[in-house]
């Protein structure tokens, strides 16, 4: 487990990017905001190749969907108000600009490919039989384990529960300690 | 993570799945849009400046709540 907002990261030759590093260095307000964009950059400067699931853009349409419901419902659950049909203009709006948002990105690693769910899902109950994954957390698993990497930039201290031999995750250093007691209690 | 798939994972037992490798991605690659790194790093820069938002939300759910 390794952190990446560290100043002595050194890239992997090639990494498996999650949903929630990517969205948080597009939107500019989130928390982690500076050093998932720092990643990003690292990752650009250097010659990493760069996976990600199909999963992953779906995601990230799915979070700035939510981003326009929440602009409108500042304080209610999402839940409840995700069919009120007068924040889809605005949400139309805000997926154009992630959709242009994410072309730019991928103009900036040395080498990338989408992985598509397809190839993966076969590997998924098992994954969620084995670690309790939920399903989407699953594809994002099988998609590191069916590539043969091992090397996982992700925030979400979930992933913990894969063994370090299959895993290594990198996180900020915010979530280090939170995640290295997930993996403790994982018997990792 | 849910809390109920913490509490599973303490009672979980390591096992190595048995999932295929495939390393055909390998070939798959896409080659650097542009070569010079430090145009690529712009690419980055330039991309978190496209969406327009004032809302925040946890990334890591998605913002489901």
């Amino acid at each position: 487990m390794v952190t990446f907002d560290a100043p002595s990261w050194d890239p992997p030759a090639a990494v498996v990017l999650d949903t929630n590093v990517v969205a948080e260095a597009l939107l500019p307000n989130e928390p982690e905001h500076r050093e998932c964009l720092a990643v990003l950059e690292r990752l650009a400067d250097s010659g990493t190749a760069v996976l990600f699931s199909r999963l992953l853009e779906i995601e990230l349409w799915e979070v700035i969907f939510n981003l326009a419901l929440r602009e409108r419902h500042p304080r209610k659950n999402l839940r409840h108000v995700r069919y009120d049909n007068r924040v889809r203009p605005r949400a139309a709006r805000l997926l154009k600009q992630a959709h242009n948002a994410w072309e730019e990105y991928l103009r900036s690693p040395f080498a990338w490919t989408r992985i598509e769910m397809h190839g993966v899902a076969e590997f998924v109950p098992t994954l969620m039989q084995e670690y309790g994954f939920q399903s989407y957390d699953a594809v994002h698993a099988a998609t590191l384990l069916t590539s043969g990497l091992t090397d996982f930039v992700t925030r979400d201290g979930g992933f913990a529960i894969l063994p370090p031999a299959l895993a290594t995750l990198h996180t900020t250093q915010a979530r280090l300690a939170g995640t290295r007691a997930r993996r403790r209690r994982a018997g990792h | 993570m849910t809390a109920k798939r913490q509490n599973s994972a303490k009672h979980a037992t390591p096992q190595l799945p048995s999932i295929k490798v495939d390393e055909s991605w390998r070939s798959r690659l896409r080659e650097p849009a542009e070569p010079d790194p430090k145009k690529r790093v712009e690419a980055v820069r330039r991309a978190a400046t496209r969406i327009k938002t004032t809302a925040r939300i946890d990334t890591i759910t998605l913002g489901r709540d």
